[in-house]
């Protein structure tokens, strides 16, 4: 027998075209047969310079900018920025628009936990969930519609305040839609823990312990999956959070399955905070006095998005545009974390372990298999996804 | 909205540094500020990060010159930065990085200044896996130079974008303005 020579190494590069979804990514996987034994992650595609951009524009005009980097999450990226600004300004902003603004921000959290999974069902290959997730989450789209005009990009943050109220028939409207949602959660949240089919492709697969998530810093429901007990809203409650508490979803598995769970245990706590900001909305005004130009200063303001810590530092100059406004936004935290889970990992598992974290990047359809140098095969996501699907047949 | 309670977590690791740090500040209740020279960046990271509690949450590029203002306070900074000299905390013609670190509401940020005249610095990549991509960052938009940081290449820019030129700096203003768009200050 002629002795086995050096096991030839495979780059699987997936991305970063197909805008499908949400954003484009560029990753490399380094395969051995099956199992990925490094990766790396090209991002950029979408990079549109909007740091650089508002240093160009007003404050009142970033607010705009700002809201447009993500959307999905539009919505914390105008609330980090307006806490910011009114930090450096020394505004008070009225208990109603802060309560406000923490409703329109769990409503968001509810949209987007719906519709990762939406898409991580589908990546499974469970259309099924897919649909009813989809179809759910128009439910609180259609009530963002009608509290902010908007289904996406809600734009209901001003600096100093929020621009719309919640009448009585929005109330109304809004606490019908929980207790359907509650009752479809219920459902969800027997799907991802008894569902064979799912579970078969969630326990026991990317398992990140405590330690290695909190070494890679990863943030959000990732984190809280894997037993961190990371959540903003709790541990520097902003903007209404003092008034409505929000109680932390921890899962201890660390596995796709706890990602699953919580986000789908989140959804409650996201009914129960949107009820009882409904039930004791404070009186008051919308809005508060802002001054145009904001005194010389520097400050950092995070929230806690849907995929977790959403981090702002805002440096002022004392003009009516910032000098500096550095975005850092929970993914990027959480990338760090699929690169180093994937080792290991089978490629079929790489579909799950990717949407895991909720990440903001596309359905990525251009895919090239390279043998070696020089020798692309074609493959693109969709036939990585049926890859993965057809072996856990 | 004011916070009024002690930080103890702060006060701590004010003591941790205390050996490494030029100077603290408190901009903020919650928030404290280490200036430090960069030779001694990692081991500060180090110190925060075997506290096995505080993590890397970002680090941001800050260019404090205006286009007009350049260099001259920008060679006392890269003195400071060499941790050969102190000088009083003057800002113009600096290039910054600052590397937050979190733990519940407090943010310990480790601020290293150094010139526009080569800037560089130290990965703390050996300490910190995870910032490798703020680094990728920092060298591309801020033009600053990690040498021993484990991936060099772009992060967010595109792949043929012009060498030289760094779209965070203050004197970066777009292309196609003059004949040397947005090119290193000559």
């Amino acid at each position: 027998m002629p002795e086995q020579k050096h096991a030839e190494k495979f780059i699987v590069p997936i991305g970063p075209q197909h805008p499908a979804l949400k954003e484009p990514g560029h990753f490399e996987f380094t395969v051995d047969g099956e199992t990925v034994t490094a990766a790396s992650v090209r991002l950029g595609f979408v990079h549109r310079g909007i740091e650089k951009g508002a240093e160009e524009r007003t404050y009142i005009q970033d607010l705009y900018l700002l809201e447009r980097i993500c959307g999905i999450c539009s919505h914390v990226h105008a609330l980090a920025f307006a806490l910011g600004v009114e930090k450096l300004a020394g505004v008070v902003v009225p208990d109603r628009a802060q309560a406000i603004r923490v409703l329109v921000a769990e409503m968001e959290r509810i949209h987007s936990h719906l519709l990762w999974l939406g898409v991580a069902a589908h990546e499974a290959g469970f259309d099924t969930l897919f649909m009813y997730a989809w179809r759910d989450r128009e439910k609180v789209m259609d009530l963002l519609e009608q509290l902010c005009g908007n289904r996406v990009n809600y734009s209901i943050n001003v600096l100093g305040g929020v621009k719309e109220d919640v009448n009585d028939v929005i109330r109304d409207g809004i606490l019908s839609a929980m207790d359907y949602l509650e009752k479809r959660t219920d459902l969800y949240l027997k799907l991802v823990t008894t569902e064979r089919t799912l579970i078969g492709r969630t326990r026991g697969i990317g398992i990140m312990e405590k330690q290695t998530a909190a070494r890679l810093g990863t943030v959000g429901p990732t984190a809280r999956a894997s037993g961190l007990e990371r959540d903003i809203r709790l541990e520097a409650p902003y903007s209404a959070y003092h008034q409505f508490p929000a109680r932390i979803v921890v899962e201890t598995t660390g596995d796709l399955e706890a990602r699953f769970v919580v986000r789908v245990k989140e959804l409650y706590e996201c009914f129960r905070l949107i009820r009882s900001i409904l039930n004791a909305l404070p009186a008051g005004e919308l809005t508060t006095k802002m001054p145009r130009r904001i005194p010389e200063g520097e400050t950092i303001s995070r929230v806690e998005a849907p995929r977790g810590e959403l981090f702002y530092f805002i440096k002022s100059n004392g003009s009516d545009k910032p000098d500096r406004v550095k975005v850092r936004t929970p993914s990027i935290n959480n990338f760090a974390s699929v690169m180093a889970t994937a080792v290991g990992h089978k490629l079929a598992d790489i579909p799950m372990i990717l949407s895991g974290i909720d990440p903001c990047f596309s359905c990525n359809d251009r895919m090239v298999t390279i043998r070696g140098v020089g020798q692309p095969a074609g493959m693109d996501w969709d036939s990585l996804r049926q890859y993965g699907i057809e072996y856990y047949k | 909205m004011t916070i009024d309670e002690k930080h103890p977590l702060l006060e701590e690791v004010q003591v941790l540094l205390a050996q490494l740090a030029v100077a603290f500040t408190r901009p903020e209740e919650n928030r404290l500020d280490v200036i430090i020279p960069s030779s001694r960046l990692v081991e500060a990271a180090r110190i925060l990060e075997d506290t096995g509690s505080w993590y890397l949450s970002a680090i941001s590029g800050l260019d404090h010159s205006s286009s007009s203002e350049l260099t001259d306070e920008a060679k006392a900074w890269q003195k400071v930065a060499e941790g050969v000299e102190q000088t009083g905390f003057g800002y113009s013609g600096v290039l910054e990085a600052l590397y937050h670190f979190c733990l519940g509401a407090c943010v310990v940020t480790l601020r290293v200044r150094m010139g526009h005249d080569h800037p560089n610095l130290p990965s703390i990549c050996g300490v910190v896996p995870s910032a490798s991509l703020y680094e990728r960052e920092l060298m591309e938009m801020f033009g600053i130079e990690i040498k021993d940081t484990p991936v060099k290449d772009h992060l967010l820019l595109p792949d043929d974008w012009p060498v030289g030129v760094f779209p965070l700096r203050k004197d970066f203003n777009g292309f196609g303005q003059s004949e040397n768009p947005g090119g290193t200050s000559a």
